[in-house]
């Protein structure tokens, strides 16, 4: 069979990931406005821009693809020459995205990840438009989706699981990068401006930071789980949505190794759940999560659990943590207002309460999740399932793992749980993010007993 | 068939803590001497510390440190001020490795590694005779 390149969508793909180098000229425009300090023009903001452009064709030119019935083979690399040989029968999952730029340039993104240990998307292919639909069942008709999102509940999801941190990390580059920009030109004139009305002018802009962050944040979550919808198809799952980057993926059933429920307060309050997957080969790539039903009342998830992972074992009596161990859940939020409220107090005029009031609100919030959370914690074992229920953060979480792929169940025992008869449990499976379900304060010799069996 | 931690288990983790203590008790004093007395504090908490942990803990460590493989199941408990008790089962092994650095091979101890795909299990400081034994037992497994 004979070798094909990539797409021609490769290249503007390739060049996008650092696309704010590319505003570096326009930036110094703007700013050569406000100061005329900065010069207007400077061979530095180009170069990484040509370099950008010069490594995007070379990438283009040293990359080969061939794609058989049984194997994928994908060469590639300028210095470093990589060939990867991937039998199909291994893949685990295949996600074909097409980004506004893709769409523009009649190009698809194929992702193909498998069960190993990398850290990335194991094979990314270009194709175009036309030959990944002659090589991927795309459009389907026939069948009514299993799960559709809606946008109230979406939307719900996006206000209350926004991280103002989250987004503000994921724009740091770019700031870092406009930031420098200016360079030795303003620095006199910012430290100036700083010596003059330092606080209210740090504060004006790092609350408006913030606020872009979480609008950041927002914006991206709705993006990702509009219009989401799933089918079961033999084996394997199909998930397919997004408003601006469409994502199609396939994830084979057998590989599903955590079904995972969360619930935010505020989610809870509006009884919505979100379940994530915990499936071989994809959620590496940054970016990528396992969303099956990003937010659903109970009946919606119980009905659409049903037609898409029917045989999913699941666990439903669970060991408790013992009453008399509810202080414990909410002691590290009562100490945080005991601690912080006096200390912010302290702080001169306005901030002080109103980093105070923040405090507070944040304190009873968190005590609320975690009084939840110990209302729901638990730990239980059948036949067929291993399941965890406990509180992380700001969220409450139900996991589900199927008991051959549970790996391990730890007891840890502090010297105080060894005097009350408790004991914690960890259970550990596999999972690209490798993350621990931990419960603690449950009756050891409850909990031994149930292993026992 | 069981395992436990016994002399050499003692032996090894002694040494170890001798290793770690001695040097800083040292550089304690140093600083005390050249840099401000001071650091005599550190320094005497230190070999205190070190002293008793070096009398006290490795025994009770050896005590805690047990466990049995039935084939299925291994099951191992350690920890002397927070308990740990492990379930693993032999299927969801990926791999196992033994090591004998310098220090475990002259104590006649070995250091058992156990990776499974949501992470790594390390049962320290058997005694080298069960550690091989067990080695060999997963190893048995794997062929049937």
């Amino acid at each position: 069979m004979k070798q094909t390149r990539p797409h021609a969508s490769f290249l503007p793909a390739e060049m996008s990931r650092q696309w704010y180098l590319f505003l570096l000229p326009v930036g110094r425009l703007l700013l050569h406005r406000v100061w005329s300090q900065i010069p207007p023009v400077s061979p530095a903001d180009v170069l990484p821009a040509a370099w950008i452009v010069a490594r995007a064709i070379l990438r283009f030119r040293h990359c080969r693809y061939l794609l058989c019935p049984h194997a994928l083979t994908v060469r590639q690399g300028i210095l470093l020459r990589r060939t990867l040989y991937l039998p199909l029968r291994d893949a685990a999952t295949a996600a074909c995205e097409q980004t506004p730029l893709l769409r523009l340039c009649g190009g698809m993104r194929l992702r193909i990840g498998t069960a190993g240990l990398r850290r990335k998307t194991d094979a990314s292919l270009y194709l175009s438009a036309r030959q990944a639909q002659a090589r991927l069942p795309l459009r389907r008709r026939d069948a009514s989706p299993a799960y559709r999102a809606k946008i109230w509940p979406v939307l719900l999801l996006a206000f209350s699981g926004s991280n103002a941190a989250v987004g503000l990390l994921a724009i740091a580059p770019a700031l870092h990068r406009i930031g420098s920009l200016p360079g030795r030109a303003v620095e006199p004139a910012l430290t100036a401006l700083l010596q003059a009305s330092a606080w209210p002018f740090l504060l004006r802009q790092s609350g408006r930071l913030l606020m872009l962050g979480w609008l950041y944040s927002f914006c991206r979550s709705i993006c990702r789980t509009a219009n989401l919808k799933a089918w079961q198809e033999g084996t394997h799952l199909r998930i397919s949505g997004g408003l601006f980057t469409r994502r199609t993926i396939w994830i084979n059933a057998h590989r599903i190794t955590a079904l995972e429920i969360r619930q935010t307060l505020l989610m809870r309050l509006f009884r919505l759940q979100t379940v994530v997957i915990t499936a071989a080969g994809y959620g590496r790539d940054a970016g990528t999560r396992p969303v099956l039903i990003p937010a659903a009342g109970r009946r919606q998830t119980a009905a659409a659990l049903d037609r898409l992972l029917g045989n999913f074992p699941v666990c439903r009596s669970l060991l408790r943590p013992v009453l008399r161990e509810c202080p414990r859940y909410l002691a590290a939020p009562l100490c945080l207002l005991a601690g912080g409220v006096p200390l912010t107090l302290r702080l001169p005029g306005r901030i002080g309460t109103t980093l105070c009031a923040l405090l507070c609100v944040f304190c009873l919030w968190w005590l609320a999740v975690r009084f939840s959370g110990y209302r729901t914690a638990g730990f239980g074992l059948s036949r067929r399932a291993v399941s965890v229920r406990y509180c992380r953060g700001l969220a409450l979480y139900e996991i589900h793992i199927p008991r051959e792929v549970a790996d391990a169940v730890i007891i840890t025992r502090t010297p105080r749980q060894r005097r009350l008869g408790l004991c914690g449990v960890e259970v550990r499976s596999f999972g690209e993010k490798r993350r621990r379900y931990r419960v603690p304060s449950l009756p050891y010799d409850a909990v031994r007993l149930l292993l026992s069996k | 068939m069981t395992f436990s931690g016994n002399r050499n288990t003692e032996k090894l983790l002694r040494a170890w803590i001798l290793l770690l203590t001695l040097p800083l008790t040292g550089l304690f004093a140093a600083a005390a001497i050249g840099i401000h007395r001071a650091f005599w504090l550190p320094g005497l908490l230190t070999a205190g510390g070190g002293g008793w942990l070096t009398a006290r803990y490795p025994r009770r460590f050896a005590e805690t440190l047990k466990g049995a493989f039935d084939g299925q199941l291994l099951q191992a408990h350690m920890g002397v001020f927070v308990s740990r008790t492990v379930f693993i089962t032999r299927r969801s092994l990926r791999n196992f490795e033994l090591l004998a650095p310098p220090l475990h091979r002259r104590c006649g101890c070995r250091t058992l590694l156990l990776r499974f795909a949501g992470g790594t299990v390390v049962l320290p400081f058997l005694p080298a005779q069960q550690a091989g034994e067990l080695f060999r037992a997963f190893q048995a497994e794997e062929k049937t």
